[in-house]
This record gives C-alpha cells, structure tokens and sequence, in this order.
C-alpha cells in the first residue's frame, strides 16, 4: 500500500519523536542514576572522614588520659607520699622532745591522720596506674583487680590465667587491663550479673582476653541509642593496639567479649 | 510481520501484568505503602486490557475503553506520585484538586471533543505529558536525598524510571493517533508504531516487576 508524502511525513515525525524521547528518558535516567552514586559516594567519603576524625579525636583524649594518669600517679607517690613520710617523721621527733599529755592525744590523732592520708594517696595513685601492672605484668594485676571487685561485692567472680608471665609490650598491657577494667565496672554498675568469667589465654602467637557475664545484657545495635563511652573507650583502645575484638550480647542472655592480639 | 510482533509482544505484556497484580495483591502486606499503591494502576490495567481483547474478538469497537482507561491512569498514577511526594495536607488537597479538576477535563474532552468511538490524542497527550514532568519532578526532587541502597527507595526509583521511560516512549504514538487517522495513513502502516508501543508495555511492567519483585527480596529486619 503506497503512502502519501503527508501520511510519511507524520510518521516519520513520530518515529524521530519516539526516538528522540526515549532517548531523553534514558539520559536523564543514567544521568540521575550516576550522578546520585557520586554525590553518595561522596557524601560517605565524607562520613568516613568525619568518623576518623572523631576516632582521632578519641585517641588522643585516651592517650592524653592516659598520661595524665601516670603523671598523677608519680606525682602522688613521689611528692605527696614521700612529703607525707617526712610529716611523719616530724612528727615522731617533735613526739620524742617530750609533750604534755594534752599533747600527747593530739600527736596520736595527727599520726593517725597522716595514715590515713598516706593510705588514700596511696589508693589513690595505685587505682590511677596500678604499680603491679608494671611490676608483675598484665595476668597478676587482673588477678589484683579481680580480688577488689570480690571484695566489694556478693558476684562469683571467676579469673583464670593460662600463664604468669607473659612477654607483652606495655601499651598493649595497660590496654588490656583498661579494658578489662571497663567490662567489669559496667557489669558491676548495669548487668545485674550474678556470674562473671574472665580468661587470660596465651595462644603460640597471640593473646586473648575473654569476659563473659549472665546479666540481663543488652543489644549492641540498637537504633537510636548512642553507645555509651565505655564501649566507645573498649573500641577505641582496641584499635590502638591494633587488636581483634568482638562482643555479643542479647537482651536477657548476658554480654561475651572477646580480644585478642595477635603478633607474627 | 509488525502484527505478530505487536500481538506476540501484547501477550508477553499481558502474563507480566497478571504476575504484576498477582504479586501486588498476594504479597500487598510486604510491600512497602508506595510500593504497593500501584495496585490501583496494575488492576485497571489488567481489567482494561482483558475488556479491550474481549471486545476485539467479538468484533467491537474497543476505543471507549481508551477513555476510561486514560482517566483511570491519571488517578491511579495520581495517587501514587501523592504519596512519593509525602504532600503535607494542604498541598495535598491542591494536588488532588489538580487532578480531580484535570479528570473533569478529560470527561468533558470525551464528550464534546474526541468522541468515545475514536482515539482521544488531547486527553492521553495532558495525561502522559503530566506523568512526564511528575517522574522529572520525583528525580530532581530527589537527588542527594535517596539512599539507593535501601530496597523501597531502589523499587520507587525504578517505578519512576518505568513511568518516565514508557510515557515518553509512547508520547508520539498517543499524541497523533487521531491524526494518523484523519491523515487516512492505513492500519498495516501503523503496526510499527503498535510494536513500539507493546514493546515498552512489556519493558514498562518488566520494570514495574523488578521494583515489586527488591522489596520481596530483601525483606525489612525488625
């Protein structure tokens, strides 16, 4: 069947304008598609820098913390202690020179004031960087922090350590112990634990550290609540020593946590 | 050769639209409520098409359903595009009084301009051009605001590029339609057109069927 010009023509047209729009459709289709993938690759960029920068930020306030713990600790102990001594000493000689008994009782309650003040000090100074820590290593000082918690308290509290010695570099003690530290005063102040296990294992080329309570636990990815600075703490000073964690709880059915660092 | 095409790409279109409504009904309490607003659309389309066939084989004039059938996208689709827009209520009342006044129009158009018996170009022209610029306006809208990842947002994009590709696509088909037939250009000369037409129809519901079908498939953690 033979068509007129006009009857072509109009055909034509919309072949070209059927071609001509889906052409558009598509364009502007693929140009939304990739340019909504750059701009949320660059809005994550973005958030990644932000989260870094915080961690950083994090890092530093724990090193910074850190230092000024150790700090204080020596200040407390060589100034403040040895000071305290020297009153003591003072006190003893001024005793000797010879007092009347009114004197006398008030001796007896400076003395008894200087030891006390010297046993805060010292508590103080050792609850700021434990010396044991540093003297015994990282398997007797958890056994130390283990006992005070028994002291203070009715939970079965259970620690078990693979081996005494163990050759750790410093940074990485003192972190496992912070942390340790914080997994215990959470349990004691929200877990309503009535059971707690800790293991110090020495694997052939790494260290691990597991905690593990019967609390009423919690859920670690809740939306809409923040985790608490402890947990951020945990996290932070496991990734400045450059350690494996994991941590696993469930509302109702206690809270697991696991390090480990592992060395080649 | 074109009529085969036509009528092998109509029954192609026509099993995706009933897995479509099948998988709209079926599975309506998983969808997301944008998502699953389209049922509205996919049934009126089903019904529409089987009423249009029906017609066809009795030897009936089938074009008045063309009428309804415009009518009937411009509120489904205009329920929809509500709903992606998240109107506040006063811009939802004007949005719906757009609509319902764009409505009367099309009824007044049938009775007094393009006659049931024929096709009516200036009512699936208004129609398409509207969706057009509501699937435009869904895109620049948003842009930087959609994360492209989450399953709803994904199936809501790809029924906006579905609307934005087959109402483009089959603009100039509908828009001269009537004058194809006042030029007297001859059916046979036409079906290159209605294989186009068909063609979108099934990338237009195969679209429509991926977009139900993200949802599905990565289901919502509670």
């Amino acid at each position: 069947m033979d068509t007129t010009p006009a009857q072509t023509e109009i055909l034509t047209t919309i072949f070209i304008g059927i071609f001509i729009m889906l052409l558009l459709a598509l364009a502007f289709a693929l140009f939304f598609y990739f340019s909504q993938r750059k701009f949320q690759a660059q809005q994550i960029a973005a958030q990644e820098l932000e989260i870094a920068h915080r961690e950083q930020l994090l890092l530093a306030s724990i090193q910074s913390q850190e230092e000024e713990r150790q700090r204080l600790a020596r200040e407390l102990h060589d100034e403040v202690g040895s000071k305290l001594n020297v009153i003591n000493l003072g006190l003893h000689q001024l005793k000797k020179q010879g007092a009347t008994n009114e004197a006398q009782q008030s001796f007896q309650d400076l003395f008894g004031l200087v030891r006390m003040t010297t046993e805060t000090t010292r508590r103080i100074a050792h609850d700021l960087l434990p010396p044991t820590l540093e003297k015994f290593g990282l398997p007797v000082a958890l056994e130390e922090l283990c006992d005070q918690y028994r002291q203070s308290s009715p939970v079965a509290l259970d620690y078990e350590f693979s081996e005494r010695d163990i050759p750790l570099d410093a940074l990485v003690a003192l972190n496992f112990f912070r942390v340790a530290q914080e997994l215990l005063s959470n349990a004691y102040k929200y877990s309503q634990a009535t059971a707690i296990k800790i293991t110090l294992h020495l694997k052939p080329n790494a260290l691990e550290l597991a905690y593990q309570d019967n609390g009423i636990g919690f859920d670690p990815n809740a939306r809409g609540q923040q985790k608490g600075m402890g947990l951020k703490n945990i996290e932070s000073r496991m990734r400045t020593i450059q350690a494996d964690y994991r941590l696993d709880s469930t509302p109702g059915r206690g809270t697991a946590f696991t390090a480990q660092k592992t060395w080649s | 050769m074109y009529q085969n095409l036509a009528l092998l790409f109509g029954k192609v279109y026509l099993v995706i639209l009933v897995v479509n409504v099948l998988l709209v009904l079926l599975l309506y309490r998983r969808l997301p409520v944008k998502v699953r607003s389209i049922w509205f659309f996919l049934l009126g389309s089903l019904a529409t098409d089987l009423a249009s066939r029906w017609l066809f084989y009795q030897g009936e004039n089938n074009l008045f359903l063309l009428h309804i059938y415009t009518l009937w996208e411009l509120l489904a689709w205009g329920w929809f595009f509500n709903l992606v827009f998240g109107h506040a209520s006063k811009a939802q009342r004007q949005f719906f009084a757009g609509i319902g006044g764009l409505g009367i129009l099309l009824v007044l158009n049938s009775i007094f301009l393009e006659p049931v018996t024929g096709f009516n170009s200036n009512a699936k022209t208004l129609v398409q051009v509207l969706l057009v610029g509501f699937a435009i306006r869904y895109f620049f809208l948003a842009f930087g605001k959609i994360d492209l990842t989450k399953a709803a947002v994904q199936a809501v994009t790809f029924i906006n590029f579905a609307v934005l590709l087959y109402y483009s696509g089959t603009l100039f088909i509908f828009m001269f339609s009537r004058l194809l037939k006042e030029y007297g250009v001859a059916s046979v000369q036409q079906h290159g057109l209605w294989v186009i037409n068909a063609l979108l129809l099934v990338v237009f519901h195969l679209l429509i069927f991926i977009s139900l079908w993200i949802p599905l498939r990565r289901r919502p953690k509670f």
